[in-house]
Order: C-alpha cells, then sequence, then structure tokens
C-alpha cells in the first residue's frame, strides 16, 4: 500500500512525492493485561477477544528534487505548507490506494491524520536533491474506503431483509435513516443477522415518526434525531450492546422490521480496514 | 470515530431520570465507581475537557448513567465538574454521589415516630406512601427483610440517614437494589461464591474471565482494630432503658449503678406481692437513699422474675417502697441500688476481657412514657439495637483491602461474604511488613471498579470479618455532615 498524499479530500490536497519515496508505519493491536500478585504470565482484559488498534504513527519520506537550489528550496517550502502549515479546522487525512489498484476514488482508502513533524535537513554536496521525512499521527488506528457506501431503497409491506457489504477487513459502524411514508410509524428494529462472534447488534425505535419525517440513527456519532428532534431516548439496543450498529466484514444480513411496512430505508457507512 | 470494542458510554438523564439528547457521552476515558455498605456510593468519569456532548450537554445536577458491556454500572448524580489541566490532555472529572444520594433531599420533618410499625411499612409503606421513609423519594422496595415491629423516632435527619440509623439500630444493613431506585434493607451476608484469590500464574483460562473467580494482586491491611465492646450500657432518649423490655429471652442483665459498685443487699424472707417494707441484710438498708430506683430479683438477670420500685423509707433491717412490691420474692433476691441494665458477650469476655462501653441511642425512646405498652415497644428496640451492636463489636475488626482485584463479578454486592485466599505478603502504610495465610470468608464492605480507557477493569475491595462499614472513610462525609446538622454543630 503506498500512501500518496495529505489534505482535506484527495483533490485538494498535497501529493507526496515519489522519488526515493519510503513509507514507514507499522499497524498494532494494544495488548490490555495486568501483572497479578507478582505471577508469571499476565491477566488479559479482552480474554478471548482481540485488543482495540493502535493509534498509527505514519513517517513519509521522499527525495525533493529541482533544477536549482531555488527550485528544491520552493518545492521544500511547498510541502511544509501542506503539511506541517495545514489548518487543522480542515480535518486532514492520509490517502492511501494498494499498489495494484491505482488511484481510482472507489479503491482509495484514508486515516484522519496529523502532520507532526516535518525534517528536511541540508546536507553538503547535495545540490539539486534534499530529503524529506514528514512525521503523522493517526489516532484512529483504522482506514477507511473514501468512496461512502450507500444503500437506499424503498420497502412496501412485510420484515424486509438486506445484504449490505463491508469490503474491509474490519466492523465498520453504520448509519441507517429510516422515512415512513403515508402513515405515522410507531415502530421500528434494525438488526444485522449475520453472526460474526457475539451477539448480534440490532437497535429499536418506539417513538412515533411521522409521514415524510426522516429518522436518523447515526451508529458512527452516537447520534439519534426523529427529524430535528433529538430523540436517544426512544432507542433501544440490544442486551451489552455499546455500540449502535455495525457491519461484520462482507456480508451482512440487514433486517428492518416496522410499522408500517412502507418505508424508505438509507444507509451509509465507509468500509473500513485494519492496515 | 468508535470501534465496535469500545466498551462504555454514559446516558445523560434529567432530574427525573428521562434520557435526553442525542445520544450518549462515547467519548469517556476513565469510569471509576464506588459501592459502600450503608453508605452512599460515588461515581466519576473522565471525559476530554473539549468533548462538545459534555459541554452542550451535561450539567450539574442532571444524571449519568454509565453502561458497559455487561449491563449498567451505575447512575449518578452530576455534583462536580473539574477541569483539570494536565498538560496536553485538558480532562473534565465528572463526579457525584449514587442515586442513594437522591435520599439527602428529603428529610424525616420534625417528630416523625413509628411506633411499634412493622419495618416494611416503616420504610417502604404499602404503596411508598409519603408516611414512610422512602415516601415521595421516587425510591421503591428493593428487598426489605421480614423484621417485625419498629419503634423509632426522628427529628430533622435526611431520609438517607433516617434509613442508615434504623439499619444500624437493628444489626441490618442497607444498600441500592439490583435495580435504580429500589432499596434493600436487611441482614445480607450470604454468600456470592465468588472466590478472590492471588494466583500463581495468569492461565488462559483466567483470562477468559472465569465467572466467580477473581484475582488480587496486592492485599493490604485496613483497619485492625483492639476497638472491641462486649459489654454495653444502653441508653436511649431522655435515658431511657431496658427495664420494660418484655422479650423474656433477652440477654439483659442488671448491675447496682451508684458509686463505683452501688449498695446491694438481699432479701431475708418469703415475701408475696404486695409486701411493704421488705426485710433485707441486717444494717445494710440505710445504704439506700430514699426517692432512688431499686431492682429487686431472684439473681441480677433480667430475665427472672424481678422489679423496678422507688424507694420511699429505709431503716438498718428494711426498705419501704412507695407501693409495695409487685411480684412474690425469695430468700436470698438480690436488692439493687440505682439499677442499670447492659448485655453482655461472655466468649467475647473470655478472650479479650471484659471490654464495657455505654451506648447512646437517641432515636430510640418511648412515643408516651405514661404508657406502658409504649415503654415496652421502646424497651425492645433499644435491647434489639444495642444486640447488634454488641453483634458487631464483639470481636477485634480486621479488613483488608484488595487492590488490582481483576475479574471481579459484575453481580457481586456490598453486604455479601466472598472466599479470600491469599498467601503472600501484605502492605500496611506503602511497604511490605508480612507474610499472611488467609483462606476465610469475609464481609464486602466497600467495592470500587476503575474501567480505564484501555479498557482495563480493575477493582479494590474493602472485605472485613464483621459486617460493618470501615471506619474513617471519606464516604461517611454525606452522613456525619447529616448526622452534624441534627445535633445542631452547623
Amino acid at each position: 500500500m503506498i500512501i500518496a498524499r495529505y489534505g482535506a479530500t484527495w483533490v485538494s490536497s498535497y501529493t507526496f512525492g515519489t522519488y526515493q519515496a519510503a513509507d514507514n508505519w507499522q499497524a498494532q493491536l494494544l495488548p490490555v493485561t495486568q501483572q497479578v500478585g507478582g505471577a508469571g504470565g499476565v491477566f488479559d482484559f479482552f480474554g478471548d477477544e482481540q485488543y482495540p488498534p493502535a493509534p498509527l504513527s505514519v513517517t513519509k519520506a521522499f527525495t525533493v528534487r529541482g533544477s536549482d537550489y531555488n527550485d528544491v528550496d520552493d518545492e521544500i517550502d511547498a510541502a511544509r505548507a501542506w503539511t506541517l502549515g495545514y489548518p487543522s479546522s480542515y480535518e486532514p487525512k492520509l490517502f492511501a490506494h494498494n499498489r495494484g489498484d491505482g488511484a481510482t476514488a472507489a479503491t482509495r482508502i484514508y486515516t484522519p491524520a496529523k502532520c507532526i513533524a516535518f525534517k528536511a535537513n541540508e546536507m553538503t554536496g547535495k545540490y539539486l536533491t534534499q530529503r524529506v521525512e514528514i512525521k503523522f499521527y493517526c489516532p484512529d488506528g483504522l482506514w477507511y474506503g473514501e468512496t461512502e457506501q450507500l444503500y437506499d431503497h424503498t420497502f412496501s409491506s412485510g420484515a424486509n431483509t438486506f445484504t449490505l457489504t463491508n469490503a474491509g477487513n474490519y466492523p465498520a459502524l453504520v448509519n441507517v435513516w429510516i422515512t415512513p411514508y403515508t402513515t405515522n410509524m410507531t415502530s421500528c428494529k434494525v438488526e444485522n443477522l449475520t453472526y460474526g462472534g457475539g451477539a448480534n447488534p440490532e437497535w429499536t425505535f418506539t417513538g412515533t415518526v411521522l409521514p415524510s419525517v426522516t429518522l436518523r440513527v447515526n451508529a458512527c456519532t452516537y447520534h439519534c434525531a426523529n427529524g430535528f428532534v433529538e430523540a436517544y431516548a426512544d432507542l433501544t439496543l440490544g442486551t451489552g450492546q455499546i455500540p449502535w450498529l455495525w457491519l461484520w466484514p462482507g456480508n451482512n444480513s440487514i433486517r428492518v422490521t416496522a410499522n408500517p411496512t412502507s418505508y424508505r430505508v438509507y444507509a451509509y457507512w465507509n468500509d473500513t480496514y485494519l492496515k | 470515530m468508535s470501534t465496535h470494542q469500545q466498551r462504555f458510554v454514559a446516558d445523560i438523564l434529567d432530574a427525573s431520570g428521562n434520557i435526553v439528547g442525542p445520544g450518549p457521552l462515547f467519548e469517556i476515558l476513565s469510569v471509576e465507581v464506588t459501592e459502600e455498605l450503608d453508605r452512599g456510593g460515588q461515581v466519576a468519569i473522565v471525559t476530554p475537557a473539549t468533548d462538545e456532548r459534555v459541554i452542550d450537554w451535561v450539567a450539574t445536577n442532571r444524571k449519568l448513567r454509565v453502561r458497559v458491556r455487561e449491563g449498567t454500572m451505575a447512575t449518578f448524580i452530576v455534583q462536580n465538574m473539574d477541569y483539570v489541566g494536565s498538560g496536553k490532555t485538558p480532562t473534565l472529572r465528572i463526579s457525584g454521589p449514587d442515586l442513594l444520594g437522591e435520599l439527602l433531599y428529603l428529610t424525616t420533618g420534625y417528630n416523625r415516630t413509628y411506633n411499634n410499625l412493622d419495618l416494611r411499612t416503616a420504610v417502604v409503606g404499602t404503596t411508598a406512601t409519603s408516611t414512610s421513609l422512602l415516601g415521595g423519594t421516587g425510591w421503591t422496595q428493593g428487598t426489605v427483610e421480614n423484621y417485625g415491629n419498629v419503634t423509632i423516632e426522628y427529628d430533622a435527619q435526611t431520609r438517607l440517614a433516617a434509613l442508615i440509623t434504623l439499619a444500624e439500630q437493628l444489626g441490618r444493613h442497607i444498600r441500592q437494589g439490583s435495580t435504580e431506585q429500589t432499596l434493600d434493607f436487611g441482614l445480607f451476608g450470604s454468600s456470592s461464591g465468588c472466590r478472590i484469590t492471588n494466583v500463581h500464574h495468569a492461565l488462559l483460562r483466567q483470562s477468559s474471565k472465569e465467572a466467580k473467580l477473581a484475582y488480587v494482586a496486592q492485599a493490604q491491611i485496613g483497619t485492625i482494630s483492639a476497638d472491641i465492646e462486649n459489654r454495653i450500657l444502653p441508653l436511649g432518649k431522655s435515658k431511657f432503658d431496658m427495664r420494660d423490655a418484655t422479650n423474656a429471652s433477652a440477654n439483659i442483665k442488671v448491675r447496682a449503678g451508684q458509686g463505683p459498685l452501688g449498695a446491694t443487699t438481699l432479701i431475708t424472707a418469703n415475701i408475696g406481692p404486695g409486701t411493704n417494707p421488705i426485710p433485707v441484710t441486717a444494717g445494710t438498708g440505710t445504704n439506700f437513699t430514699v426517692g432512688e430506683e431499686i431492682w429487686i430479683g431472684v439473681s441480677a438477670t433480667w430475665t427472672t422474675a424481678h422489679e423496678v420500685a422507688t424507694v420511699q423509707n429505709v431503716a438498718a433491717n428494711s426498705i419501704t417502697l412507695t407501693a409495695g412490691t409487685a411480684v412474690a420474692h425469695s430468700i436470698g433476691d438480690n436488692v439493687l441500688q440505682r439499677p442499670q441494665f447492659y448485655v453482655e458477650d461472655t466468649a467475647s469476655q473470655a478472650s479479650y476481657g471484659v471490654r464495657e462501653n455505654t451506648a447512646q441511642f437517641n432515636w430510640i425512646g418511648p412515643i408516651d412514657a405514661t404508657i406502658l405498652a409504649d415503654r415496652q415497644q421502646a424497651a425492645d428496640m433499644l435491647y434489639a439495637a444495642v444486640n447488634a451492636r454488641l453483634t458487631r463489636h464483639s470481636e477485634s475488626y480486621r479488613s483488608y483491602i484488595l487492590s488490582q482485584v481483576v475479574n471481579l463479578p459484575y453481580d457481586l454486592r456490598v453486604g455479601e461474604k466472598v472466599r479470600l485466599t491469599y498467601r503472600g505478603n501484605v502492605k500496611a502504610w506503602g511497604e511490605n511488613v508480612f507474610f499472611i495465610d488467609i483462606d476465610d470468608e469475609f464481609y464486602v464492605i466497600k467495592i470500587t471498579r476503575k474501567f480505564a480507557a484501555t479498557g482495563a477493569e480493575t477493582a479494590s475491595v474493602a472485605v472485613a470479618n464483621v459486617s460493618r462499614p470501615t471506619p474513617n472513610n471519606t464516604n461517611l462525609v454525606l452522613y456525619n455532615l447529616d448526622t452534624l446538622r441534627w445535633v445542631g454543630l452547623s
């Protein structure tokens, strides 16, 4: 995988140099353990579950080339401005893609990142090149598909099961919006029927959603609104469930059971990767 | 963005307990939940100081319900929001009492009396009526023991302090029930089935969280108290005592009360009811004083036929009473001056020697001192109270604080028993002091569960060989402040 750009969007971002480029980073899972009473070994708080991903520390290095001193300095200044000097309010990201995929939107991935160091030391004897090393800190520890995945369908009867696919290799949180058409919606349940280890996630909304008003249950931001009214009080989760709804890697069978049975389902998520 | 491995969130509730806002607090750095026997608990969470949902929705007197994957961990009243400017990571520590703190919002008012009333009626009432201690609080019955009748009077205590007082005086305990806003009241002390042990090697099987088996890293000596009481002389309100108790099996004893020993003598002839004056050992009658009370009985034991009378006149060989004797007495019966009533634990005295104490129970007294039935009910209550105190104080109090306990079952409650098996050094004053080998059952007095941002969950558990709260604890503050207010010191 090549880390290719840094910025708010792929289009509006800085493209790293490719000459003598080197990416240095390591995906890690954080062990959560504790020694017990001077005993050998440790107690594992996660038991038979995997540990959570650690934040990423990424170092991107490449060599800047120019036709003269000024040209090299200008290149370096531009790189510094796009990285270390990047306005944080633009929510910068690192963009990457697999080497064989090319840089199409459908295959690109990103992770939220902040530039924390920029190194471009002058070296005697190097006139038209200069080595640049830029460090980034990526708090999520996960990568997301750049293209948001969408599911948009209108149902007219019964409980409805459909498939949502997480093309990544790590569970992806999924936002689900439901809009009844002609009559008040008085109950609505969304479940992921695909077994991925442990209890399957589900949520149930017990409030009343008026026709043409959209119920938004955004798992990514833990935000529930009935139209524009905060409505978390009417949301019930499965036993022992903390996140609201997620997709396991691969195909997920999602069932919506609602009253009335005529409604529109709009779901969106980002494929999620541990790279 | 959060992952499916997220461990805990906190729902935001208004003062009435209704969820508000768009969703829970989910950027929580750590959680600490403390539950303590006979005390209100404390809860604290730490969030980033810049978390917008906290800023927008959390305020003092709102409530936060902390949920972990295993269920609701605690709901607490936001009382403090302290910014902690720790270098690069400014955080906000949100803390307050658990829901038992709601019972501080209402008082008993003045002169609230429960006269020979069933305990459950006094605590809960039939429908949580305003006359019960939980009335009007929104709280209902969890598990309340079928104890029998109680007699007690309250004056301007908070409901929480009133409940704690009642429990303490009956030798019972209170804690929050297994569901929110329910109260457990009873003896507790049942075995939890939980074993806390230190281990020689952390095994994979242990890591997979075997239920009911917790692992302790370090034991620390909490309190080893030589504060033993095995003879207690109780006094209720206005120096009310146990003389009118009706419980025939009561372990009440009596002794002369004036001076170091008080005057005593023996009856020298068999006498019937109504005899006056009563003959006593030659030359001893004048040791008594006109107007004082005397106790007459087969021996100095309350359970035998006895009476308390007032001296009207004295002579060398006899004592005249104001109303004659009430019951028959025999040669050799004791006459004791100014009787004092007490209970004692002779087994404890054999182990530790006599440790005497007087105890004041200000909430116990006859509702109407001129009515015998009222005096009897209050005397029985006083006996129950002092017996409870004797049970809790007649042996040396040993408590241990078990720190860095992992895999502590979520359903373990204060007041229950755990089995502690521990071989190793214990700490006191921060140092390893000696090696102990414990394999015994202990009462759980206090549990503090800590949830770290990493997902690690550890606990510290205070256990004791006697089921009573550990003294010198900061969580006493709420209760103590309440008591101070009652006696007028603040």
